[in-house]
């Protein structure tokens, strides 16, 4: 068992499908061929995290929608699974409850999920996996990167 | 056959004046119920309702708050057939799909949750009846003539007997077999169906509530709605070690009651400590003002491992199921009192009361199922086991901890296994160098669970160490906590009535529930907090209410000491323990009933919504976390009052969600059908952290009927704390601005900016009176 590819608490992953790992260039590309993506952004990273998301989000010039702040996340899923977004990242939400949250979206819509935080999350479509600090730094440089 | 033939007419003689008497008594008895039952009220169209029988409700409620699902479990193992995998449209072997999957989980907790609180009373009922008898009267005093608001809607009756309460959980029983039954392979089909017996069920355990505190209050002479009952020594600290201590554990009063009856018998009350965790704890301090309250359940092992107490009486429902373990390894004795956790013990009912102690001396613990004995047997062992272990120590030391910590490899596996990744591994590094910072803060949020312990790979006892440094630096854990009341006062309906209905008053706001904290109890208390210093009425249960104690001013002064009793604005009301919610929902009937002139007898649609449109209430169960606080507030759901739960509340996998956009509402006075803003905007609703519950509450306290001025100010208080814990506007405030009207004076220029910068039209007719029953 790697645990890097185990869900960070490991009762949050139990489904019969879980997250594909994913890497920043993929996470590029897929916003690159997305239709209409969009980052959902919660309160819990760190300074230098934050720093880098933003640029990220400029870098890509992406929609965000920042909860609890501007929306509950659970009405934010229930809007996006009837919206027409196809793509839609997550970071620094608490992780259990993305964990709780993302299984609406993989059963009742199309919308591609992916995980961006620093831990791996089973129950999105794409996930990094459980990351260093040190690492998961690397990751959102990588994202600026190109 | 002669002798066959005489009997028989002998027997039809002798019979038939007998038949004929009874059938007149019969008759009569049911005339004199009827003239009765007619004097207080018609009988409405619902008594007794049946499974199906409210669902035109139900499906009103669901069409606007339609369940949204998060099926953390994607699979079904409940048969053979199984596992079936549910997962993207697939449906199971028997044909179930994911949707109804999730609602039949949804269902079979709040069976669950409904079983456990009609296992509670009936045993509460069924064993104060055999001491006081059938006919002990149902009587709270002169203050409160509604005395089961519940049981008068849903049953259509007044109860006045210990007897009558047997009819309602008789009823309560029945229908809980229908609907678990329902949960079968192969029965209901449809998730709505399967969330309307999920509401039904919800409103069973309401109801099954409501006698389990109702019988407890006659019988026990708990408080009756006394405002100003006595503040209670409430934590860890406040607890005498020096002399022999009984701690219990669970929800069910009788055995502390019988302990606490001892004692005073033979004039010991200031000899022993009788203290409890959970709500016994609360229900035992309703029955004496001398026991004391250690914590919620959220401190149950770190108590139990800290070895205080001499003896632990547990009864029923939310405790530890390794108890006997834990217990053991102190070196106290453990006592099982309820035929729901028997733990494997001997059952020694039978024995006298001086057998049974010389068994627990030798073997440590023992079932007893006769609760009269557990009084003496108790208070003996404990005053016994005491002086045994009067030196001995179950925690490590402080250099001990250091030890422990500098076995830590620093894997990391706790921080992963806590429910709420909690820094332990952090807490570990720091303590390999004698610096107790990481643990002091972790002492703060942990609730005690041992999932860190259970998967360390070397074993630490990251919970008695994390104890252990609480201990050591938390020298102040002694607070206060008023004693439950019970009901809410007629009078004092009468005199809240109209400011709620009308928004003068922004809102009720009920904490109740378990201590399942993303962040510690602390955060509770905060809640309370800001809501009393905005005057709304804050009402508390159960675990909630112990940690809205456990916090304190910087003059050291707890919220049961600064603010008062009354159900009235900034008043601060424990109506005691779980059973004790119904009085939360019992309060808004009330208003209905006492203030509005709404007929209650069979009538539940109706009285709910009256509720849903008139009553600005909102429960919050901030550490939702058992199979009884799904039921709670799926009955409170069906009420129309809706719920906020914390992070952990989403593990229960559905809430209603409304989609946000304009309702639709009948106005009675005009029979006009209208859109409405959408308020309250959901029924049952997660929030991330304490910052967006606090914002929450003021917006689900809104409903259709406020006046101009009442919704002005609840917006004041939406704004207001928006801007105080976001640093901006709501992002959505538009939809609840229904007119000009409606705008607080002290805020009108810059919310009249933001409206206009968000293209807002004032609704150009809203109903003065809302309906959505047509
Ligand atoms: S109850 Fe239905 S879905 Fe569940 S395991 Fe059996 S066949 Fe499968
Ligand atoms: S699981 Fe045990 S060994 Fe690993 S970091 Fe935590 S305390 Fe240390
Ligand atoms: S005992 Fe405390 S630190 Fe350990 S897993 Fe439970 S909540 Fe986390």
């Amino acid at each position: 068992m790697d645990e890097r590819f185990i869900a960070y608490i490991p009762t949050a992953g139990s489904n019969v499908a879980h997250a594909e790992i994913t890497s920043p260039k993929l996470v590029k590309m897929m916003i690159k061929r997305a239709k209409k993506p969009i980052l959902i952004l919660g309160e819990n990273l760190e300074d230098k995290e934050k720093e880098l998301i933003e640029k990220f989000i400029e870098k890509y010039n992406l929609e965000v929608i920042k909860t609890p702040e501007e929306m509950n996340l659970m009405a934010l899923i229930k809007f996006l699974a009837n919206s027409s977004y196809d793509l839609a990242l997550f970071v620094g939400i608490t992780y259990y409850y993305l964990a709780q949250a993302a299984t609406h979206l993989k059963q009742f819509s199309n919308v591609i999920t992916v995980s961006i935080d620093k831990y791996y999350q089973p129950n999105t479509l794409y996930s990094f996996p459980n990351l260093s600090m040190e690492e998961y730094l690397d990751y959102l440089n990588k994202l600026l990167e190109g | 056959m002669v002798m066959e033939n005489k009997i028989e007419i002998d027997a039809k003689k002798l019979l038939n004046p007998l038949v004929k008497m009874k059938n007149a008594n019969i008759s009569m008895k049911i005339k004199v119920g009827e003239e009765e039952e007619e004097d207080w009220e018609p009988m409405g169209p619902t008594p007794k309702p049946k499974v199906p029988t409210l669902r035109y409700w139900d499906f009103k409620l669901l069409e606007r708050y339609p369940p949204f699902y998060m099926p953390i479990c994607d699979m079904c193992c409940l048969c053979t057939f199984g596992k079936c995998d549910l997962s993207k449209g697939k449906k199971g072997a028997c044909g179930l799909n994911i949707k109804a999957q999730q609602a039949r989980v949804v269902l079979l907790a709040c069976c669950i949750g409904a079983a456990c609180h009609a296992g509670h009373s009936r045993h509460l009922v069924h064993h104060l009846i055999e001491k006081f008898g059938r006919n002990y009267p149902i009587d709270l005093g002169n203050e409160i003539e509604v005395e089961m608001p519940i049981a008068r809607t849903v049953m259509g009756m007044k109860p006045k007997t210990l007897g009558d309460l047997e009819k309602i959980l008789d009823y309560c029983e029945e229908q809980i077999t229908h609907l678990l039954s329902a949960t079968h392979t192969g029965q209901e089909g449809d998730y709505l169906d399967f969330e309307s017996k999920a509401l039904h069920a919800g409103m069973i355990d309401d109801l099954a509530r409501e006698v389990g505190d109702i019988a407890q209050i006659v019988a026990y002479n708990m408080p009756k709605g006394d405002e100003d009952t006595p503040l209670i020594d409430l934590g860890f600290g406040c607890i005498d070690k020096n002399k022999p201590v009984i701690l219990c554990i669970g929800h069910n009063v009788v055995p502390g009651g019988y302990i606490l009856e001892y004692l005073e018998e033979k004039n010991m009350e200031d000899e022993v400590e009788v203290c409890g965790i959970c709500c016994t704890a609360i229900d035992i301090t309703r029955v004496s003002d001398k026991a004391k309250v250690v914590g919620p359940l959220s401190r149950q092992l770190m108590f139990v491992r800290s070895g205080v107490a001499d003896v632990v009486v547990v009864d029923e429902q939310c405790i530890r199921t390794d108890i006997l373990e834990e217990v053991l390894k102190t070196g106290a004795v453990l006592i099982a009192t309820n035929e729901k956790m028997c733990l494997g013990l001997e059952d020694v009912s039978h024995m006298n009361e001086d057998e049974i102690i010389s068994y627990l001396l030798r073997n440590r613990a023992a079932l007893i199922l006769d609760e009269e004995k557990v009084g003496k047997v108790a208070v003996e062992v404990a005053k016994i086991v005491a002086k045994e272990r009067k030196d001995k120590k179950t925690l490590p030391n402080l250099d001990e901890v250091v030890e422990l910590a500098r076995q830590c490899t620093e894997c990391g596996w706790c921080n992963r296994n806590c429910p709420n990744a909690f820094k332990v591994k952090e807490a570990m590094a720091l303590a390999k160098q004698g610096n107790f910072d990481g643990f002091v803060d972790l002492y703060k949020r942990c609730y005690g669970c041992g999932r860190c312990e259970a998967i360390c790979p070397r074993n630490l006892p990251i919970v008695s160490m994390t104890t252990k440094v609480g201990e050591a630096y938390y020298k102040d854990l002694k607070f206060k906590i008023r004693a439950g009341r019970g009901p809410i006062k007629d009078v004092e309906i009468r005199s809240v009535g109209a400011p709620i209905v009308f928004g003068d008053i922004p809102g009720v706001v009920a904490l109740v529930g378990c201590s399942n904290h993303p962040n510690g109890e602390e955060e509770v208390a905060l809640i309370a907090k800001e809501f009393l210093e905005r005057k709304y009425i804050i009402v508390a249960t159960g675990c909630a209410a112990m940690a809205i104690g456990m916090w304190k001013d910087k003059d050291g002064k707890t919220l049961y000491e600064k603010y008062p009793g009354e159900f009235r604005a900034g008043g601060l009301v424990n109506c005691g323990s779980c059973l004790s919610n119904c009085h939360i929902s019992g309060a808004a009937i009330k208003i209905a009933n006492i203030f509005a002139k709404v007929p209650l007898r069979g009538n539940y649609a109706e009285v709910a919504d009256y509720i849903l449109n008139k009553v600005g209430a909102v429960g919050v169960a901030w550490g939702a976390m058992s199979q009884k606080a799904a039921a709670i507030a799926t009955g409170v759901n069906r009420w129309g009052i809706p719920v906020i739960v914390g992070p952990h509340g989403a593990k229960y996998r559905r809430l209603y969600l409304s989609n946000g956009e304009k309702f639709k509402a009948k106005d009675k006075k005009t029979g006009e059908i209208l859109e409405i803003d959408p308020v309250p905007e959901h029924l049952i609703v997660t929030a991330e952290n304490v910052k967006e519950c606090i914002c929450m509450i003021p917006k689900l306290c809104m409903r259709p009927n406020d006046t101009p001025k009442g919704r002005a100010n609840k917006i004041y208080h939406y704004v207001d704390v928006y801007e105080k814990y976001f640093g901006r506007m709501p992002p959505d405030l538009e939809k609840f601005v229904r007119t000009e009207k409606d705008i607080p004076f002290m805020m009108k220029d810059k919310i009249m900016a933001y409206l206009e910068e968000k293209g807002w039209k004032p609704l150009e007719k809203y109903p003065q009176d809302p309906t959505i029953l047509y």
